[in-house]
């Protein structure tokens, strides 16, 4: 059963190195809201302390951005019918939740690895920013994970209705809110770096780790029910 | 038949009339009898739009009697729409799926009450509309997934597939609704109070005016339910029994035709 | 165990209100081919994805190859193939990879022996490194009949398969039917009921959703055939 596995992520993550799609996409999205960001922020003081938004406005960011690589998740499939064939063929159909979660996984920390430096790049070069904004990479997988879950089943729900992609983007933020919420936090806490916060941090991280396994369970549970062409 | 469509009028209006009469109770008791409780107790002083708000006594409060009753139904109505999801994806039964459907339009209705009272209460309690408090935002995601269900509904084509992904939906938003409750109250915030509320136990005289609304609301849902299920049902049978017509007055024409060609 | 290809009884499928199929009974033995013809919007379609275990029957009783089609369908995928007007296929992928792919989902022994196989019979061997967005449409039948034929299916299910085809297309495909085994069933739908009458040995035709002819080709003299095809196909199109 891994081998099957291995052979459809294998095959997700050939298309997009082929087609580039999904990244190039994405890429250029997150570059247009940073860029938007710019004028959002030009009437900011001098004094404006941008540590207490930034983290607000990277996931912001990523949410945004992940709903444009999310509804391509079966753009390969829809091009000449592939889906049937999938579907066809005897295996658990849960592998295809499981290989498209990491491959949506992969496409986000790909792209958060060229946008968060982007980030700081154009916003936080003026700021201290504390030691511990290292610790951010923490928050960014857990928050990957849950979204690349939820979004990954809601994607097959929403891949072949006429307003796809406004659907995704309806289902998937009600639902991601409280991720966000903890996500937010924890980022915030790394950045900002007080003592206080510090503690804060990994209670925000267990509440994310949490509502990733609740999450990801229900969505592989409910899988068979929703892959259907 | 038509005596019972009848009885079951009557029933349904009595049935009506308790529940408002119940709630009426609740509000009329809430306002003039039920004593003033203090709001809530702050961690540290917070001055909330100019208005330094800590511990006082508050009419606003009264809202409470309203507004918890019509959460909790909206809650209760969720979980129905989420165990009728769960029968239908098992067993696949479209009477499940019009009784999620229903039981989804009730929370709506509710829902939106909630956030009604809600922002209310807040106004009142904090001095403006809307703050990002827990119990808001945990209504406010909820009454943006209720209306997701109703944007998923119409938006898929095919009505096998809009069953299942409405029940798969169902499911998760339910599941999500304790998830917010918990988040919104327990993520660490490093700018937000944390709040605390002074619920010690409820008096009689307080007691009495909340469970009357919240019967009352429940019983309100209940029949609320019941129109709505049945308007499906006869929706289904009246298409059926159209379409069973169409194919026996084609026959027929067919039929007419081969006789009139012999 | 002598099992039939198809069992159906009282097979019904609705979509919402619509009945696609109504009540249709239909029984096919093991090695026998079935053709299906009909107006289109007839139910040829929605039949053949329920036998193709895609879609749920509304009502009824449908067996296929000994098993229930909806409650044991995971056993059944590894004995079916469904050939339809869409190829099926990755087109971002070469025609190697996708059948690599297929074959690991298929569990199939000896793979990459079994692709050259099918790739040398399709003749698209010398172009099997070639992403198939860059196919013909004639290539990429024939690349999907081959994925088909992959794992040996016991059940063949084939929407119009020659109507994508080029000459030697047919003619492929028609030396890859010929070399099944025996007990190899296949069940296609065609608008030619001319080449329908000397391939099949069933003959089934469909107006509406319902069954107006299901003889054995053996049992019902080809003029005949092709009347009782005209007139239907005639009543069909002075329907409301």
């Amino acid at each position: 059963m891994f081998t099957k596995f291995l052979a459809l992520l294998k095959k997700d993550l050939l298309l997009e190195a082929r087609s580039k799609t999904v990244l190039s996409s994405m890429l250029i999205y997150a570059l247009l809201v940073l860029t938007i960001y710019g004028a959002a922020l030009s009437q900011t003081a001098d004094n404006f302390d941008i540590l207490q938004v930034s983290s607000g406005l990277l996931w912001a960011l990523i949410v945004f951005t992940s709903l444009i690589g999310l509804n391509k998740t079966f753009s390969h499939e829809g091009e000449a019918g592939a889906l049937y064939a999938l579907l066809l063929a005897p295996f658990e159909k849960s592998l295809v939740f499981l290989s498209k979660l990491c491959a949506n996984f992969i496409f986000l920390v790909l792209l958060e690895v060229i946008v968060v430096p982007l980030f700081y790049f154009f916003f936080l070069q003026t700021s201290s920013l504390s030691v511990q904004s290292v610790l951010l990479i923490l928050p960014l997988l857990l928050g990957n994970v849950g979204i690349a879950g939820v979004g990954t089943l809601l994607a097959s729900i929403t891949q072949r209705s006429k307003s796809g992609d406004i659907l995704l983007a309806i289902l998937l933020v009600p639902l991601i809110f409280p991720l966000l919420l903890a996500c937010v936090s924890a980022s915030a806490a790394v950045i900002i770096g007080s003592a206080e916060l510090m503690e804060g941090f990994m209670r925000s991280c267990g509440i994310a780790f949490s509502y990733d396994a609740i999450m990801l369970a229900a969505s592989y549970a409910l899988y068979e029910f929703v892959l259907r062409p | 038949m038509k005596t019972k469509l009848l009885s079951s009028n009557k029933l349904v209006l009595a049935v009506v009339c308790i529940a408002l009469l119940l709630i009426l109770l609740d509000i009329f008791m809430a306002f003039f009898i039920s004593p003033l409780v203090r709001g809530a107790r702050l961690s540290e002083p917070v001055i909330i739009v100019g208005q330094m708000v800590a511990n006082k006594l508050l009419f606003s409060q009264k809202i409470f009697y309203l507004h918890v009753p019509v959460a909790l139904s909206s809650f209760i109505a969720l979980l129905f729409t989420a165990v009728f999801s769960i029968r239908y994806l098992i067993k696949r039964d479209p009477l499940d799926d019009m009784r999620a459907y229903s039981c989804t339009e009730i929370a709506l209705v509710f829902v939106l009450a909630t956030m009604a009272s809600g922002i209310l209460w807040t106004r009142f309690e904090w001095g403006s509309w809307w703050v990002w408090e827990p119990r808001l935002t945990t209504y406010f995601i909820l009454t943006l997934m209720v209306l997701a269900y109703f944007v998923l509904r119409l938006n898929i084509e095919d009505a096998d597939r809009e069953a299942s992904f409405a029940a798969v939906f169902g499911i998760l938003a339910f599941i999500n609704v304790p998830i917010s409750f918990f988040v919104t109250r327990i993520v660490p915030s490093s700018i937000h109070p944390v709040i605390f509320r002074t619920d010690s136990g409820l008096s009689s005289s307080m007691l009495i005016p909340f469970i009357a609304g919240m019967i009352g609301c429940l019983l309100l849902s209940f029949v609320l339910y019941k129109l709505r299920i049945s308007l499906k049902k006869s929706d289904f049978e009246l298409q059926q029994v159209k379409e069973e017509f169409e194919s026996l007055y084609k026959k027929r024409l067919k039929e007419k035709r081969v006789v009139g060609d012999k | 165990m002598t099992e039939f290809a198809v069992e159906a009884y009282s097979l019904t499928k609705k979509y919402g209100a619509r009945s696609a199929v109504k009540d249709l009974d239909l029984v096919l033995e093991q090695g026998k081919k079935l053709a299906i013809l009909g107006a289109n919007g007839a139910g040829k379609s929605s039949l053949m994805r329920m036998l193709a275990t895609l879609e749920r029957p509304s009502s009824g009783s449908l067996s296929i190859l000994g098993k229930d089609a909806y409650k044991e369908s995971d056993l059944l995928l590894q004995d079916i193939a469904y050939v339809s007007h869409q190829s099926q296929l990755y087109l971002e992928l070469s025609a190697q990879e996708n059948l690599e792919l297929f074959a690991k989902l298929y569990s199939i022994d000896n793979a990459l022996e079994r692709i050259d196989e099918l790739l040398e019979k399709t003749q698209l061997s010398y172009r099997r490194h070639e992403l198939i967005k860059h196919y013909s449409q004639g290539m990429k039948q024939r690349l999907a009949i081959a994925k088909a034929f992959l794992h040996k299916p016991k059940l063949l299910l084939l929407d119009e398969p020659y109507a994508g085809l080029d000459p030697q297309g047919v003619a492929v495909l028609n030396a890859l039917i010929a070399e099944l085994d025996e007990g190899v069933s296949i069940i296609l739908i065609s608008h030619s009921p001319e080449a329908s009458y000397d391939f099949a040995d069933e003959l089934l035709m469909l107006q509406e959703g319902e069954k107006v002819l299901y003889e054995s080709s053996s049992q019902l003299s080809k003029e005949e055939f092709l009347d009782r095809y005209k007139q239907a196909i005639f009543d069909e199109s002075w329907a409301l």
